[in-house]
């Protein structure tokens, strides 16, 4: 069994709040020094000790629950997909295998996949704001981000514009071919090669 | 190697933008592939830098207490003072330089067996409790000396070794109640003169962190001993 992120749960009902659109964050957010064993943390939610997620849920919450906040632009949206995501994670926590990858991956993937599902399954529309105002990149011109860019911000730089701007869109914000093919007022076959592409060029680099 | 279409699969799966029945397929097919799955995987670390990008928001204090309120009633016990972690994590450090300094001693003393590899595991009262030896070319065992040490209710024994220059140390599992343990050598990170062995006292199910987090009942370093 190699089994991934799995399928949702039912949806819940909730009042819809917006939150601003946030401007495109150029810079990182610094995350805590890890000396948590994500690893470990799952293997112990596979035995059924609650602890381990709750351990889990202190080590990480915040930043997936800001991963949530921005798919979902609603905050009580994003604790609710925040609050299924770790049910997820404590159900499916026996098919996450450390020989593959790390415990922290699988788990960012099983909570953006579950904001990605709720977002898609209210129908959310694009947000009236301009979406070049989430790429503004003033970032990417600044030295100081230059000379600590990692490897995934070097190799995003090197990416053809819009195969980089649609990726973002999609990780980020969680914008699907079609939405992202209106933001950018493109025809959706073109957006698709561009995520594929702009992937496969992103892995040559990093590897 | 699997071809550049499943490759960008993985991707998109992992990314997101792949329609339901597409990602579903992708998913159902890892669970068969496993070049796909690891893909999969390595998309998830590689994309992962990007998430911080955003910045983090604190959840509200309900969020917690309903995920909690949704786990089994078995699993939902409040955490006893034994589960903290910032107890382990302090522990874990004390019982490290005791570990360390245990085993420079031990590592003093004259021992001698004829053996190949041995291991002679201490107590901190400088009894031997168990013993580390190689049971055949392809075996390690530990085993008991003497008494072996009360077992308390809802705990287990957990046995460990760390190579020099390792990071962490690698649980060798569980013991039993007989105190004695076999392990493929080959599920050992190294076998050479002067590894760390210990026995330490762990939650029934082992280590919550998977590193020592409970009391040293022993420890040594091993001896290769010249033919």
């Amino acid at each position: 069994m190699y089994a991934v992120a799995a399928a949702n749960g039912p949806l819940p009902k909730t009042r819809r709040r917006r939150i601003p659109l946030l401007d495109w964050q150029a810079h990182s957010f610094q995350w805590p020094a890890v000396d948590f064993d994500y690893e470990s943390a799952l293997a112990a939610c596979a035995r059924g000790e609650a602890y381990a997620l709750e351990n889990l849920y202190a080590q990480e919450s915040r930043w997936l629950l800001g991963v949530c906040r921005r798919i979902l632009r609603d905050a009580a949206l994003a604790e609710d997909a925040l609050q299924d995501a770790f049910m997820q994670v404590w159900q499916q926590a026996h098919t996450y295998d450390r020989n593959l990858g790390s415990a922290r991956g699988w788990i960012y993937t099983v909570v953006r996949h579950r904001a990605l599902n709720l977002a898609r399954s209210l129908g959310r529309e694009i947000p009236q704001e301009d979406p070049h105002a989430l790429l503004d990149e003033p970032g990417y011109s600044d030295r100081q981000r230059r000379d600590s860019a990692r490897d995934i911000d070097r190799c995003l730089e090197d990416l053809e514009e819009k195969r980089r701007e649609s990726i973002l869109l999609a990780f980020l914000d969680g914008y699907s071919h079609e939405q992202i093919a209106r933001a950018l007022a493109t025809p959706i076959g073109t957006v698709k090669s561009w995520i594929r592409r702009g992937l496969l060029s992103l892995k040559d680099c990093l590897s | 190697m699997i071809d550049e279409e499943r490759q960008a699969d993985a991707a998109e799966y992992v990314l997101g933008t792949l329609d339901p029945e597409s990602a579903e397929a992708v998913r159902q097919a890892a669970r068969q592939d496993r070049a796909l799955a690891h893909e999969i995987y390595r998309w998830q670390d590689r994309l992962l830098p990007l998430a911080t990008r955003v910045p983090p928001a604190a959840p509200r204090a309900e969020t917690w207490a309903r995920i909690r309120a949704r786990l089994p009633a078995h699993a939902r016990h409040a955490p006893r003072w034994w589960q903290a972690l910032r107890f382990w994590q302090g522990l874990a450090t004390a019982a490290l330089v005791l570990a360390t300094g245990l085993g420079i001693q031990l590592a003093r003393g004259p021992e001698i067996v004829p053996v190949r590899y041995v291991a002679l595991l201490q107590t901190p009262q400088q009894a031997i409790g168990w013993v580390v030896e190689l049971a055949d070319a392809d075996t390690v065992r530990l085993r008991p000396v003497g008494t072996l040490p009360a077992l308390p209710a809802g705990r287990a024994w957990q046995f460990w070794t760390k190579p020099q220059g390792a990071d962490r140390p690698t649980s060798l599992g569980l013991v039993p109640a007989s105190g004695t343990i076999e392990v493929p050598r080959a599920n050992l990170p190294a076998l050479e003169n002067q590894q760390l062995f210990e026995v330490t006292l762990e939650p029934e199910y082992g280590s919550p962190t998977g590193k020592p987090t409970g009391t040293i009942l022993a420890v040594g370093r091993m001896v290769a001993l010249a033919d």
